[in-house]
């Protein structure tokens, strides 16, 4: 991180993402067909001059990810990624990179890997962004979100240190690591089309209106979201129990240093009494010495992926809420 | 020898001889002159002068390496215009260790003669030594002493026996020289003590020491004699106890030929053998045997014929014995007396008790033939053949017991060392034999033998026999001879399938509390014991005990070591000669694949039904922790991509369980029963019965443990009949299950079904997961109450907690006062004061 300290962010100035329906017909495709592995791919496009981004192509990477954020900085995934600019290029296309999308499951791509390849893109371009599908309610519907670095965020990332008075002068907390994007889908009139004829082979089986009533609770992904949930929640106790160490030393120190203030202001007095001059009360900032405080960007990352999770979870349970009223009012009907 | 002191001495000399040759040149003459008539043996030496054997270590002997060149070179230089007659070197003749040693030994005797006579007694002093020095040397050679040595003494006694007379009327000696004179007067003294028998032979005959020859004296060099020399000894000492002494002083030094010995007491044994006394006889057999044994001290193990000879020696040793019992006995706790051909004093009943032991004999042939046996390729037919010695030895061991026991007077005999011992040998040939070995065993030994022991008597049954000599050692004033036999015992009883007795007799000994600090050999046995104990719970079907036996053994890593079959480590040539004598032979050793074979097959009938268990309900599985080496390698046989049909020991049985954990107890026996090594134990059939029955029942409570989630009730009858048991002993089964609650169920009124009722929550995996979950979430509150409260949890969370009491406190009071009862009951002494406030 430090090292790349030198380079200057400038404030994005793209304020929405403009999304051809085909990218995301083959983007959802790509990433659904391949469940629960996940996958990756480059955005390409161009900016415009009213302050939006128009994305026209996607090209997912070949290989799944083990986590989050895998692909973005690897050197088979930039090859990838360089090797389809070219080509695009000889085919006389003029897009350009953008970013990158993500299928995940609820708030499991806040990972350092991601968040990190971000950081970078977005110092070298102040409008790149992510694009991320989550696959919690997979086939039932399609959640996406255009998200990207806050600004203060890529502040303190440039700091580099993550302290509490960092977040604070960067007014950043687990709530507005990201700002996201409105997105935008512009429908091509193929599109259109070939969406129509979809339809209307499904209507012939007429399945998918009866679909919603669909009663059996879907436990499994219920039960991912709870142990994603899980595995976060131990990261963060244990990032925590750091931190309170921390501030057990903190308050230790603090409590010595102004016992020892005490005393001196006491030794002072008696000094005054005396006659004799003061003894210096700044001393104390050369005998003790405060503990450092621990990072406390994973705490932050944590604390989003939680609050990313909780949020699916309950969405999650209110509908399973409604299901299993729905069976009981069923049952009780019957009797 | 060493050439190296040769040439020391040499040195020595030669500054002497300087100093001879200055001052008294004619003496020399005439005494070289006197020496030549002596020794005709020596004539191509005899001419030579005395300075030409001064240097005879670098002349006489082509020096080697690079001391030739040198010396060579040098002798060219100095000696080319020096007229010595020695100088030539084509003269020069190499000479046998021997010849140089008599001629150091002339070359004294010379200077000796030469200066007594001009009372240099210093000089005389010096070479008194130097022979001293030289006899010895000859000693070692076994070179008899020469003759002139014995004439030298004898003349140089005389001189100085005169020149003492003379002392005494003309003091003529000054100082240095009378204290030298003196000093060697003691020293020749002394030395004519040490050849005291030949000089008193030279004295009466002086004519028979002209002869070349050494005279010899052992008496198959002529009885005349020394039939002759002996009655000069002063002492009647007979031919037999002559020569037998000459061998027994002989006894312990270098470069002796033992078997030289043992020819020459083969002789006189066979001259003695009819008309020789008894006590002649045992005289020669005791020196005989022990002469024997010392022969082959150095080699690995004793030869059989040499082994053989002695038997039959030590069996006609015993015949004689037994023939005179009534005139001599021989043990331990008989005397010695100064000399051997001295007979021990009576006792009162007139029998003479000799010094000497019939069980250390045979002691020591006992263990040659083990030495032997641990020597010799456990799977060679010479194993086999040295092992049919045993019952030969076995029997020697029978009439040896007898024999001390018909010496050993009644009342000292729960004391008295030689009859344990032999007697403990006599347990250690047969504990480890199934009976009918040891009745024939027994029958063989008898034979020939016309007394009868008390200790056990000769028609005993083997429990018996070994109960008897059990009853002896176990009484004996000394413990270690009880605990060997008490574990022999116990491993006899093991071997011989009774069980129970073998157990109650380990577990009443209490040696397992003492055994850590015992000799290796008893530890080693002991473990055999617990081995043999274990296999034998095996086969009377104890599974558990067996396991339990078993177990640490077999899972040390070394039982090889622990059962004193082998060493572990992994070159077994480091081990000593002394840790190699106390392996056991290879047929007394228990078979570790049978061994293994054994606890793997009671791990399978213990742990299968146990992880049935444990994977079928998830809180037992962390209370049974001790199932894991079983599982282990299951696992292990799940991993492997091609499982062939099973080949090993290991493999028989880790298929075998694997169709047990369906409850297909049939094929679990097919697999079981195909191992092999079963054969090794005597009983084949009925141990695979055993096996048979095991199966079916551990085969029902693992079907049982597996499959009772999905059955709500089971046919009594359809289970009788897939696990081939009758109804009630399924019941019997089923209901112990019940009672231990390692199944909730209930059968019906008719006994025909069995009702599986589960009293444990049902719940499905995502319950398990929100329960999880709260407690999660409870600790991540707990951490953020922690971090508001700047890292200290508790101290905060105590006035936050009293605030809801307070808001609560009428339905709390009651609450926590029980609460704070119980707590002070399980600590009294803590704070009694703070909650006696609170009651």
């Amino acid at each position: 991180m430090s090292s790349k300290q030198t380079k200057k962010y400038q404030a994005p100035t793209a304020t929405s993402i403009n999304v051809e329906s085909s990218v995301l017909l083959s983007l959802i495709r790509h990433t659904s067909e391949n469940y629960p592995s996940l996958f990756s791919g480059t955005l390409l496009g161009f900016e415009d001059d009213e302050g939006s981004i128009d994305i026209t192509h996607v090209y997912p990477f070949p290989y799944p990810d083990q986590y989050e954020g895998g692909s973005f900085r690897s050197r088979s995934g930039a090859k990838y990624q360089q090797e389809i600019l070219e080509s695009l290029k000889k085919l006389g296309y003029g897009v350009e990179f953008q970013g990158w999308f993500q299928s995940t499951i609820a708030g499991n791509f806040i990972t350092t890997q991601l968040i990190e390849g971000l950081a970078q893109q977005q110092l070298i371009n102040k409008n790149s962004f992510i694009l991320i599908h989550n696959m919690s309610s997979v086939n039932k519907e399609i959640e996406l979100k255009a998200l990207r670095l806050s600004e203060g965020f890529i502040g303190a990332y440039l700091d580099g240190k993550w302290k509490s008075k960092d977040l604070e002068s960067n007014k950043i907390s687990y709530l507005n690591i990201f700002t996201e994007l409105p997105i935008n889908i512009h429908n091509q009139n193929l599109v259109n089309l070939y969406l129509s004829n979809l339809n209307q082979q499904q209507d012939e089986g007429e399945q998918d209106e009866f679909d919603v009533l669909n009663l059996s609770s879907n436990q499994n992904v219920t039960a991912q979201l709870l142990e994603s949930l899980y595995s976060q929640v131990d990261s963060y106790n244990y990032d925590q129990n750091n931190f309170n160490y921390f501030q057990r030393q903190q308050q230790k120190e603090i409590s010595k240093i102004s016992q020892w203030k005490q005393q001196r202001k006491l030794d002072n007095l008696e000094r005054a009494k005396r006659g004799d001059p003061e003894l210096d009360t700044e001393e104390w900032k050369s005998i003790f010495r405060l503990p450092s405080e621990p990072s406390r960007y994973n705490n932050m990352l944590h604390s989003h992926a939680i609050d990313v999770l909780a949020d699916d979870i309950l969405k999650k349970c209110e509908e399973e809420l409604t299901k299993s009223v729905a069976i009981e009012r069923k049952l009780t009907f019957n009797n | 020898m060493s050439r190296f002191f040769v040439s020391g001495y040499n040195s020595d000399s030669t500054s002497e001889e300087e100093d001879l040759l200055t001052s008294d040149e004619e003496e020399l003459l005439s005494s070289s002159q006197e020496e030549d008539n002596d020794e005709s043996s020596d004539s191509e030496f005899g001419n030579d002068s005395d300075d030409s054997d001064s240097d005879d270590s670098d002349s006489d002997v082509r020096p080697t390496g690079p001391a030739y060149f040198l010396k060579k070179s040098f002798l060219k230089g100095s000696r080319d215009d020096d007229s010595d007659s020695d100088s030539d070197e084509g003269k020069r003749v190499v000479k046998s260790a021997k010849d140089k040693l008599l001629d150091d030994m002339e070359e004294s005797i010379e200077t000796i003669n030469v200066n007594k006579r001009t009372n240099n007694w210093t000089v005389v002093l010096n070479e008194i030594d130097k022979l001293q020095r030289y006899v010895v040397r000859t000693k070692q050679q076994s070179i008899a002493i020469p003759n002139f040595y014995i004439k030298c003494l004898a003349s140089l006694e005389e001189y100085m026996n005169e020149t003492n007379e003379n002392e005494k009327s003309e003091k003529s000696l000054n100082a240095t020289e009378s204290k030298s004179f003196n000093a060697a007067r003691i020293k020749l003294r002394k030395q004519i003590k040490d050849v005291q028998t030949r000089y008193d032979f030279y004295r009466e005959q002086p004519d028979l020491f002209e002869r070349e020859e050494s005279v010899d004296i052992i008496p198959s060099n002529g009885n005349e004699q020394s039939a002759e020399y002996t009655a000069v000894g002063g002492r009647a000492m007979g031919p037999v106890f002559a020569a037998l002494k000459q061998i027994i002083e002989s006894r312990g030094k270098k470069n002796i030929d033992k078997f030289e010995q043992i020819q020459t007491l083969d002789q006189l044994l066979s001259t003695n053998l009819e008309k020789g006394s008894a006590f002649e006889l045992i005289a020669i057999y005791q020196i005989l045997l022990s002469i024997r044994f010392d022969a082959s001290a150095n080699q690995n193990f004793m030869p059989v014929d040499e082994w053989k000879k002695n038997e039959d020696d030590l069996n006609a040793l015993l015949d004689v014995l037994y023939a005179n019992i009534d005139k001599y006995q021989l043990s331990e706790l008989g005397s010695t007396t100064d000399e051997i051909d001295i007979e021990p004093e009576a006792r009162a009943d007139g029998v003479k008790v000799i010094f000497g032991s019939v069980t250390s004999l045979i002691d020591r042939l006992d263990d040659e033939f083990t030495r032997s046996l641990q020597n010799t390729d456990p799977h060679s037919i010479e194993y086999v053949e040295r092992l049919k010695d045993e019952s030969s030895i076995y029997k020697l061991i029978v009439r040896g017991q007898s024999y001390i026991e018909l010496i050993t007077p009644e009342d000292i005999r729960p004391s008295s060392e030689q009859l344990a011992r032999i007697t403990l040998r006599r347990l250690e040939h047969i504990y480890y034999k199934p009976n009918q070995l040891i009745t024939a065993n027994e029958a063989e030994a008898w034979k020939g033998i016309d007394i009868d022991s008390a200790l056990v008597s000769k028609n005993a049954t083997p429990n018996e026999l070994i109960e008897g000599i059990n009853t002896f050692l176990h009484n004996h004033s000394n413990s270690i001879y009880g605990k060997h036999s008490l574990l022999n015992t116990i491993y006899y009883y093991a071997v011989n399938n009774q069980y129970n007795q073998a157990r109650e007799l380990f577990l009443s000994s209490q040696l397992y509390g003492s055994i850590n600090h015992a000799e290796s050999t008893l530890q080693v046995q002991y473990n055999r014991a617990i081995v043999q104990l274990g296999l034998s719970a095996f086969r009377s079907g104890a599974i558990e005990e067996s396991h339990k036996i078993l177990n640490e053994i077999v899972n040390s890593q070394r039982s090889k070591e622990l059962l004193g079959q082998g060493f572990n480590s992994k070159y077994p040539n480091q081990a000593t000669t002394a840790e190699r004598q106390k392996l056991l032979p290879f047929h007394q050793h228990i078979n570790l694949e049978l061994l293994e074979c054994v606890y793997m097959t009671s791990s399978l009938l213990i742990e299968i039904p146990a992880l049935a268990q444990a994977s079928n309900s998830a809180k037992d599985s962390k209370r049974k922790a001790s199932i894991k080496s079983f599982k282990s390698k299951l696992e292990f046989h799940d991993r492997q991509f091609f499982t062939g049909p099973p080949e090993s020991i290991k493999d028989h049985i880790v298929h075998a369980s694997i169709a047990l954990q369906k409850g297909d107890w049939s094929k679990a026996y097919q697999l079981l029963s195909g191992i092999k090594i079963w054969k090794l134990f005597p009983d084949n059939d009925e141990l695979l019965a055993m096996l048979k029955s095991q199966l079916q029942v551990e085969g029902l409570r693992t079907y049982i443990f597996t499959y009772k989630a999905v059955y709500t009730k089971l046919s009594i009858a359809k289970l009788s009949k897939v696990f081939n048991l009758v109804n009630e002993k399924i019941y019997e089964i089923l209901e112990k299950m019940i009672e231990s609650n390692e199944i909730g169920g209930s059968f019906d009124e008719t006994k025909i079904f069995i009702n599986f009722t589960s009293n444990e929550p049902q719940r499905s995996r995502l319950q398990e997961l929100a329960i999880v979950m709260n407690e999660k979430v409870g600790l991540l509150t707990e951490k953020n109450e922690k971090t508001a409260s700047n890292g200290y949890g508790k101290k905060q969370n105590q006035p936050q907690g009293q605030q809801q009491q307070g808001q609560q406190q009428g339905q709390q009071n009651q609450r926590e006062s029980e609460e704070n009862n119980r707590f002070r009951y399980a600590n009294v002494n803590s704070n009694n004061d703070e909650f006696q406030a609170a009651v």
